[in-house]
């Protein structure tokens, strides 16, 4: 599995497509979708109340599966309690997912870094 | 040895810095605590952090402000969680003038008191700053303490989904 995270429209999904070789047509964002690139978590998670289950499933059906995150914890603390607690869960998820992870990169300006594993 | 650990809210910043205390070796560990405990949110996230160092020996002292004040144990590794609730209360429980350089004089005190102080900070600067002037001018008065404390520091680490990011490493000044 590979995690690909940074902050909103940083080049995410254009690197996943261009290292992946796939087309649009292969990308969701619903992680219960089965397909190979799933964008959107940090949006999708904020209907889901505890994201980690539903995506350990996915990583186990399809082991090659790449997942994209914005980075949304980098701001000042949201006025809103439920506000909180999605950033909250957005960024232990992301740290859970990283452990799980062959492959972390972050995409910043269009430029990966690689965090962990190989490209 | 001061190491700055930054990066966004979430992101595994408190495991990294203690695993750095630990790591060191050194015995007499100091976690010095800056929250103002408020409320059932503030108890949980103390909650959490009690839980992360239990059994790594922390003494836990608690400082809301006035770090310059501080006694910290001679030669022990110092953890300060965090910069950003401690300035948060010079800045809105003291006042803005000089809240930057008492935090700033505080880190200079722990820096030379123990063998290694690890300081946590964050990312707060990363959303688009889409904030009323009062709130900018506290966020940019806080970007540059940052900017301060890593330009003291020896080495300086982003933590990202719980993996850090080398900044600067330097050997110990």
């Amino acid at each position: 599995m590979m995690l690909i995270v940074g902050g909103a429209g940083q080049g995410k999904l254009s690197f996943a497509l261009r290292r992946s070789g796939l087309d649009a047509s292969q990308v969701t964002e619903d992680p219960r979708a089965g397909k190979p690139i799933v964008t959107g978590l940090a949006d999708w998670m904020r209907g889901e109340a505890d994201p980690l289950p539903v995506l350990e499933a996915l990583i186990l059906e399809r082991p090659d599966v790449i997942l994209l995150c914005d980075e949304v914890g980098c701001g000042v603390v949201p006025m809103d309690p439920e506000d909180r607690a999605w950033r909250e869960r957005v960024g232990r998820t992301c740290c859970a997912l990283a452990e799980r992870a062959d492959t972390v990169v972050r995409l910043c300006c269009g430029i990966p870094t690689l965090l962990k594993g190989a490209l | 040895m001061l190491i700055f650990v930054t990066g966004g809210s979430g992101s595994g910043k408190s495991a990294f810095a203690e695993s750095l205390i630990v790591r060191s070796g050194l015995e007499k560990r100091a976690y010095i605590a800056t929250m103002e405990p408020f409320g059932a949110e503030g108890q949980a996230r103390i909650a959490r952090h009690r839980a992360l160092r239990a059994g790594k020996g922390f003494v836990t002292l608690e400082r809301t402000r006035d770090l310059a004040g501080l006694s910290v144990p001679p030669g022990c590794a110092a953890l300060l969680e965090d910069l950003t609730n401690l300035f948060a209360n010079e800045w809105f429980g003291a006042s803005p003038t000089g809240a930057a350089d008492r935090v700033l004089r505080g880190v200079e005190h722990l820096r030379s008191a123990a063998a290694l102080t690890v300081v946590v900070g964050n990312d707060l600067f990363s959303d688009g700053m889409d904030y009323d002037a009062e709130t900018l001018r506290y966020l940019r008065a806080l970007a540059a303490l940052g900017c301060a404390v890593a330009g003291l520091a020896d080495a300086v680490y982003e933590v990202v989904c719980g993996i850090p990011i080398c900044h600067r490493k330097e050997a110990a000044r």
